[in-house]
Order: structure tokens, then sequence, then C-alpha cells
């Protein structure tokens, strides 16, 4: 009898805790999701009214945004080219970006290698190598430009393109090693083994087995050295000298009136950024 | 035998000479004297210069923490819902959610800081809509205070905090809630005494990936701020660009990256050093 | 803006003994520790940070030595080029659907091109950029920039050498038809580095629908009827100037405890809470959308923006006690590419035709005061140009003709004050000490 009560209350048991996992779906269901859906529409507002004040009228005087809306137009992607020194600029950051990432992708990928295959003793510094990326993502912004510049004027290095270009690789290279880095983490080195048995050397393994199955996470390291060194500011403003990139115009622009083109450029570079994002996604599904 | 050491030659070179060496630069350059109008500037040994800044400017770095610690805060308590929804109940669109976070960082950040400028003005669509309604008083107004400052630090740095939450949630195996729910713990017990507690690392992490970047953040108190909020950022910036006084510049630079350092120290101290840079 | 004793105009403002005692090496504790035969160690972190320093300039006597730039020697040697790179502030010239018709007009009665930017803000932070290029004896990129009076930045260019002096033969319109408030200006006597473009007044803008009476006075800034939407200026300069007409002192012949008390009153404004921020040139921005009903304003800006039917309400004060007068000058940098091309370029802009066209545009204080009878009564290119341009401006060229605020009547004259010239750097760094920190300030 004590083992039939016992079944019982045993059966009785599961079934009052599957009874509690029903109520979970309020949140799991709902709540969360509805949640989390919010956040992601509050972070994507800015751009949205970026996007869509693009194609707002201006009301007649300096052809400045107007915050308040006057009506549809497309004339400013039509006349996108018409403010001499915001196109100067965007092609300044364009051309900046594309050689920072692809500068900071080679050698945060060599990083990341270094840094996902080899342990001490065999690779001494490897902890100080990782704190150094650490202190570099975590450092202040400020710092890092201020101290990039106070190393310029020391050394009297004219600020321009090449220190632009110093400093976006500097910041770069930290992230792209932790993005190529967290990707790696999973990797299989009994294929390069493989190939190696097979009397490939080294480049040729590294060209034909490695490189086509980290590719995922180097793009996903160029996508994210692309993206933070076409946003920077902060170090840019110091560094830039006579050149100015895109953000650094705009900043000054805000302190007379941002043509419209801005957005224009905004709305562009987000597009791209989007596109390149999705694409990524899609090429890492099919790899999958 | 060389391979770890040439892989990770050049990104190692780069580090070294542009990023250690200016901050020993930077140091240098804090114990000199610095001449406008000139540029020049004569190593003096001047230790004094740390205490003289922090002394004039002391109040900017109260209102830095301020602001950046209410940001952070704000995006903890933001991020943690989100983070735990995409961890536990991304299913396989996860990196379609994380990229969602990291959307905003496609369009420039000083766009982004002006839009907000124009989404909460006295009279925009947000405030003024809510005057006409009568439900707010005409004078009132968001931009030109902490309030709004805060805001935007808040919104600018939410990724900053999202992404290493979902990073400390993912780790945690599902199978330890499993068995919570088979000890009969009610949903609330299992949240707070079994996911809290082993968040607490990354909650750490997250924390200190937000706060100390938005130390140095000034941007946001330039477009969204008034008078009373400024941030040592500001300060910093216009010591290096506009009085040209690189000197103090340098010293207040090496006072907050010294605030970041104690930061990060404390958390390896108190959970272990290694564990923080798995967070990024 | 360096002060000059007319009697002796090459006579450096700043004394060269400051320079020196700033720009030589002292003794370090380095080379005291070495002497003493200190352990390597501590040599060896000291050794690392003493050797970053920074060269620094010293000033020159101003004098310039036959044959160096800007002799009339070594400008007769000066070739005309085709270029000009032309850096100035935003919104100073005119422009129409993105073109420049004066430049235009230059292009084709010269055939010189202007590459024409606006690279310049703010006027520090712009000589920073274009410092270490001077330094190293190198082209800054630039024949032509702009600066103004009020800023230590053309005192430094003008002190350390850095501006080739002007080829006075060369300037055959400006000694024909500049104003009388540009010729032999006080920063540069015998305008021996620069020719004016513009100038204008910091006064007070304010907008005329919420306060009805401004009154006369400069103590509107400070009204605590207006608080929280007071806006002041964030430059130094202009910031304690207009601190001292509070308080009823010239800014010209102030002194020191003049300063203390006009940054008294400053900080009492700021803790009463009467200044909503302290503004850039994008004070104009928060006049215009009603975050401030009264601010510090340039009165170019305020002229600009009663064109637009919108801020039709917002007008110009210049107050009793006085508007302080600035100027922007053209100069032209050493080690410019095109010297000689530059001189035409500035000369060029002395016509009262080209004025005309400049200034239908811009609002300030036209530097040629015959510009307003072509304004009146247009002929020639300039009817043509000012026709095209009528579209985007819509007024009368008539308007700005009469407009005091472009061609000033004697009564503005008057009301114009002069800033302060600093007779050394320690000056300049007082008078920062003290109005940077209420701006800066938390």
């Amino acid at each position: 009898m004590s083992a039939a009560i016992g079944t019982v209350t045993e059966q009785a048991a599961i079934r009052q805790a599957r009874q509690r996992r029903p109520a979970s779906k309020r949140w799991t269901r709902f709540l969360l999701p509805a949640y989390s859906w919010l956040i992601i529409a509050y972070l994507v507002l800015p751009i949205a009214v970026m996007i869509m004040y693009s194609f707002n009228k201006v009301t007649s005087g300096l052809q400045q945004v107007s915050f308040a809306w006057n009506g549809f137009t497309t004339q400013w992607y039509q006349q996108w080219s018409n403010v001499p020194g915001l196109t100067s600029a965007f092609w300044l950051s364009i051309r900046l970006a594309v050689a920072s990432t692809l500068l900071a992708t080679v050698i945060g990928t060599l990083l990341a290698l270094a840094l996902v295959r080899y342990r001490p003793p065999r690779f001494r510094g490897k902890t100080f190598v990782e704190q150094v990326i650490f202190l570099n993502i975590a450092a202040p912004e400020i710092v890092l430009g201020a101290s990039l510049l106070g190393l310029f004027v020391t050394i009297s290095m004219v600020r321009g393109f090449a220190t632009l270009l110093l400093a976006h690789v500097a910041f770069s290279i930290a992230y792209v090693a932790i993005t190529v880095r967290a990707r790696l983490a999973g990797f299989d080195r009994s294929l390069e083994e493989a190939a190696h048995d097979l009397y490939a050397n080294a480049w040729t393994t590294f060209r034909k087995i490695t490189l086509p199955l980290i590719m995922p996470g180097v793009l996903a390291g160029a996508l994210m050295a692309f993206a933070i060194s076409i946003d920077d500011f902060v170090t840019s403003n110091f560094v830039s000298g006579n050149s100015t990139p895109f953000p650094v115009w705009v900043y000054g622009a805000t302190r007379i009136g941002i043509p419209p083109q801005v957005f224009v450029f905004g709305s562009a570079i987000f597009s791209f950024g989007i596109l390149c994002a999705i694409a990524s996604i899609v090429v890492s599904r099919r790899k999958a | 035998m060389l391979a770890p050491y040439l892989l990770s030659l050049p990104g190692g070179l780069w580090l070294v000479v542009l990023f250690l060496v200016p901050l020993i630069v930077m140091l240098s350059l804090s114990l000199q004297r610095c001449n406008p109008g000139t540029g020049a500037c004569v190593m003096t040994w001047h230790w004094a210069e740390f205490s003289q800044q922090v002394s004039l400017y002391h109040a900017q770095f109260l209102n830095s923490f301020y602001f950046a610690g209410a940001a952070t805060l704000i995006d903890l308590v933001v991020s943690f819902p989100i983070a735990y929804w995409i961890a536990f109940h991304g299913g396989n669109k996860k990196n379609f959610f994380l990229l969602m976070l990291l959307v905003p960082f496609f369009v420039s950040f000083v766009i982004r800081t002006i839009v907000w400028e124009f989404i909460l003005s006295d009279h925009g669509v947000f405030l003024g809509t809510l005057k006409n309604a009568h439900l707010l008083p005409q004078s009132f107004h968001v931009l030109a205070t902490g309030y709004a400052v805060i805001a935007g630090l808040a919104y600018n740095y939410l990724p900053f905090t999202a992404l290493p939450l979902y990073v400390a949630i993912e780790r945690i195996d599902k199978r330890v809630l499993d068995a919570a729910y088979d000890l009969y713990a009610a949903r609330r017990s299992a949240f707070a005494k079994v996911i809290l507690p082993l968040t607490v690392p990354g909650l750490f992490a997250a924390f200190l990936l937000t706060f100390i970047p938005a130390l140095g953040d000034y941007v946001n108190q330039q477009v969204l701020g008034g008078t009373g909020d400024t941030m040592i950022g500001s300060v910093i910036q216009d010591q290096f660009l506009t009085q040209l006084d690189y000197a103090g510049g340098s010293a207040l630079s090496a006072v907050l990256l010294a605030i970041a350092l104690i930061g990060i120290f404390a958390y390896a101290r108190l959970l272990g050093s290694r564990t923080i840079e798995e967070y990024l | 803006m360096t002060e000059r004793n007319s009697s002796e105009p090459n006579e450096s403002a700043i004394d060269p003994s400051i320079w020196r005692g700033l720009t030589q090496p002292r003794l370090s504790r380095r080379q005291l520790l070495s002497s003493a035969g200190a352990g390597a160690g501590a040599l060896g972190l000291a050794g690392i940070l003493s050797a970053c320093g920074v060269k620094g300039v010293t000033a020159t006597s101003g004098k310039v030595k036959p044959g160096s730039a800007g002799s009339a020697s070594w400008w007769a040697k000066q070739k005309p080029t085709k270029t000009v790179n032309f850096a100035n502030w935003p919104y100073y010239i005119d422009v129409l659907k993105g073109k420049h018709l004066s430049l235009e007009h230059l292009a084709a009665t010269t055939g010189i091109t202007v590459n024409y930017t606006e690279p310049i803000n703010n006027n520090i932070p712009f000589y920073a950029k274009i410092r270490p290029s001077l330094a190293a004896k190198q082209s800054t990129g630039y024949d032509i920039i702009v600066m103004t009076n009020n800023s230590p930045a053309l005192g430094y260019l003008i002190d350390f050498g850095w501006l080739t002096p002007l080829d006075q033969a060369a300037m055959t319109n400006f000694y024909k038809y500049a104003g009388p408030l540009v010729k032999n200006p006080a920063w540069d006597p015998g305008n021996k580095h620069t020719m004016a473009w513009q100038s204008g007044w910091t006064a007070i803008g304010y907008n005329s629908s919420v306060i009805k009476n401004p009154g006369t006075s400069v103590g509107i800034l400070f009204d605590r009827k207006y608080a929280g939407k007071v806006g002041m200026m964030s430059d130094p300069q202009e910031l304690g100037s207009v601190g001292l007409l509070a308080i009823g002192v010239e800014p010209a012949t102030s002194t020191e405890s003049d300063w203390a008390k006009a940054a008294k009153k400053l900080n009492q404004q700021k803790s009463d809470g009467i200044v909503r921020a302290y503004y850039d040139q994008d004070y104009i921005t928060h006049l215009k959308n009603g975050d401030t009903v009264v601010s510090q304003a340039w009165s170019g800006d305020i002229f600009q923006a009663d064109l637009n039917s919108k801020y039709r309400d917002l007008h110009l004060l210049i107050p009793s006690e006085g508007g302080m007068f600035w100027t922007d000058n053209m100069c032209i940098p050493m080690y410019s590419q095109n010297p000689r091309s530059a001189m035409t370029v500035m000369d060029y802009f002395y016509q009262p035709q080209i004025e005309a066209v400049v200034e239908y545009y811009n609002d300030y204080v036209c530097p040629v005061p015959d510009a307003k009878q072509v304004l009146l009564h247009p002929t020639g290119w300039a009817k043509t140009a000012l026709k095209e341009m009528y579209p985007e401006i819509q007024l009368a060229t008539s308007v700005t003709a009469d407009a005091p605020t472009v061609f000033p009547t004697q009564q503005y004259v008057k009301n114009s004050r002069s800033y302060y010239q600093y007779k050394s750097q320690e000056e300049l760094t007082a008078w920062n000490n003290l109005f940077v920190p209420i701006t800066q300030g938390a």
C-alpha cells in the first residue's frame, strides 16, 4: 500500500511540476519578447527619425535640417553632393574606414590565431598581450585620443590622414582580435593536421583549409572594424589635424546647422552596414 | 616554434607603439609645462600638476561619476531582461537579435546624439505634444539638464552593457535551471537563487565595460546638457584643442585612466583576474 | 590683437624674455641625478620620461629682413599661380546652389581658381591644426586664412612671424576702398599682415514676441525674469568682455581687478540659474527654436535669421554699454605655395562690385563702404549676380544697403567697443583662468 501511495504522490508531484512550467509561458511568450522588441525599437528610433528626415523638405533660407516636418522630397538624395566640405569628409571617412579595416582585420586575425592556439609557456607574453587588448577596449576613448595626440605632438608629426589611419588601426585591432577569437573557439585543429599529413605546407594549409573555415569570423571582425572606424568621433577629433572625417565635420556643423545631406549620408552608411550584416548572417548560415 | 610570436608580432607591435607608448608620453607630458602659443613643453618634473588639475576640476570628475554611474545602472536594469531573453529563448535567431542590438552603431554617434536633441527638444514632437495637451507645464524642459545627459549616455552605451550580459547569461548551463525546477523551485526563487548569482561576475563586467568608457564621454553632455553638467571629458578636450594646454590635459587624462585601472584591478581582485576578459 | 606702439611697429608685444624663460630647457632632475651618480635604474624611467619634450618656437622681432619672405624683393620674385587655397569660416561667402558667384567671376577675370573650404569653426583649434606645419617650416596647405582679431591665435601668428607680410604695392583696391574701421587697425597697424574680411558685433539677440520691452541695457542678459532661458557664449574673450560691459567697465582699458569683478558677476549669473547653456556658434539654433529667449549674439546671424519669415521675431540689440566690435581678417600663412595669387584674391574682394554681392549674402559689417551704392543702384556684373541670388535671399538689395548693421552709421560706430589687447602670455592666462572655469565649470 505504501508503494501505491508512493506512486500516486509521485505522479501528483510530477503533474504539479509540469503544471508549473506552462505559467512561465506568460513571461517567455509575451512579456519578455514584447519588452525586448520595445528596447530594440528604442535603439532604432533615432535612426528611423534620421532616415525619415532625410526626406524632409526645407523651408526657404539656409539649407539646414528643419526639425518640423515640411513635406516629402527626394531632392536631398538627388543633390547629395551639394555641400562640398561634407562630400569630401564623407569620402575621407570611407577611404579611412576601408584602409583601416583591411589593416586591422589582417593584423587582428593573426593576433587572434596566436591567442587561440598557443598557451604559455609556448607563448610567453600571451597574458600580457591579452591584458593590453583588454585595456585598449576598456579604457575611455578620450584617453586613447588624447595620448595619441600627445605622441604626435611630441614627435612633431603633422596630423592628417596618416595619423588618422594609425589611430584607427590601433583601436580596431583589439576589437577584431576578440571578435575573431570568439569565433575561433570551436575551431577543429584536426583538419589542419590532416592537411599536414597529406604533405601540405603551412601556407597551403592556411590558404585552403584554415582561412575558408575562419572566414565567417574574419568577416564579422572586419564588419566590426568598419563600423567603429566610420563611427569614430573622439579619437578622430584629436588626431585629424587639417583633414576632416565625416563625424568630425558633422559635429562642427552642429554648431551652425546641419545640411540635410548629412542625413542622406548617414542613411547610406546605415543601409550599407545593414546589408553587410545581413550578408554575413546569410553566409554563416550557409556554411553551418 | 616561432609561430605564436610571428603571428602576434604585427598586432603586438602596433599596440605597443600606438597604445602603450602614447600612454607613457601622456604621463611624461603631464609633468611638463606647456606654453599655449608656442606649443613648447619643457620637462620640469611638475608632479604637482596632478593635484592642481584635480583640485581645479574635481567637480567635473564628480559629474562624470554621477552621470556615467546613473547611465550604467539604467543600462544594467534595462539590458538584463533582453540579454536573458536572447540567451535563453533566442533559439536560432540569436545572431539576428544581437545584430539588432548593434544596429545603432552603424550610424555615427554624433548623428544619433543630434537626433536625440531633436526628439527631446522643448517644443518638439514629444514634449510639444504633451505640452499642447496641457499635461506638462510650458517651461518644462529635458534638454540642458542632467537628465538629458544621462538619457543620452544610457542610449549610446546600451550595447556595451547588453552584450557582456548576454555572454554571461548564455554561459549558464540551462540544465541548472531544470534541476532547480525538479527540486520544486518556484520561478521566482529559481531566478533569484540560481540564475542571478551565476550572472554576478557578468554584471560586474558589464558594469565596468559601460561605466569606464562612459566616464570619458563628453559629446552627450555638450549636445544635450546645460550649465553645471560639464564632464571631465569636456575639460580634457578643451585643454588639448582650445587651451592648447597639453600638460594639463594629459594630467587629467592620466588621472582618468588611473581611475579606470583601479576599477579593473578591483574587479580582478574580487572575482578573479581572467574572468573579465571573457566577457568581451 | 597684440598691442603695438605706433612709434615702434615692429616690436613684439610679448616680451622676448618671457618666451626665453618658457622655451629653454631647465636643469632637469635627470641631469642633477646623473651628476650625482645616481643609479642606472632611476635614470631609466627618468630618462624615458624626460626624453619626451616638445620643441617650441621663439618669437621673432617682427622685422622683415631684406630678402626674407614678405620683403619687397621677395615679393618681386613671386609669380602668379593658377590656384589659391582659401580657408574660411562657414556661411561667410556668397553661395547660390553650391556655387560662389564672386569666385566664379574671379576665375573669369583673372584665371585664378580658388579652392574654397570652410574648416574654421574656432580660432584656436584651427591655429592648433596649422601650427605644427608652421613650426616645421612647411606649407599649411592654405594660402589665405581668416582669423578674428579678438583671439590670441592671430597674436601668436603675428608674433612668431608665421604670417607673410603683405605686398603693400599690390593692395590697390584696399587702399582705395577700405573703410576707416578696417584701415590701419589697432591689432595690425599699417595692415602689414591682414586685410579685413568682414566685421561684426557681438551684442544681444532676443525674441521680440516673448520680450516686448527689452530696454537698452546689457543687464537684460542677467535679468532673473528670463532665468533658464538666457544663452551666453562659451568663448572666454566674448564672455569676459560682456561681463566687463555689465559692470560698466570698458574692456579695452580694463584691469585685472576689473576682470575679477566681472568674473564674479558672471559666476553669480550662473549660480542663479539664469544661463541655460554656454554656446559656440550654435546659440542661434537655440534662439530660433525657443530654448533661449535672449542670448549673446553676432549681428550677422540675427540679420540672416530675420530674413526667414519663421524667425522674424528675432532682433538685435546693441546695448547702451556698447557692442563688442570684432573683425575677421584675411592673412597669408608663411610657406604658402601661392602668395602672389593670394594677394590678387585678397585685393579682388575690395572692389565695391564684388563686396556688394558678398555682403548681400553675409550681412555682416562691410569693409567697403562704397558697396552700399552698388547695392542701391546695381550695375554691370553685380546687377546680374544680385538678381540671380534674389530668389534664394528674398530681400531687396536696398534693405541690405540701408541696414546700419551692415554699413554702420555714426551712432553704431559710437556704440562699438574694442576687445582687450593682452600685453603678455601671463595676462592671457590670467584672463582665461578667470573665465574658462565659468563655461567649463560644474
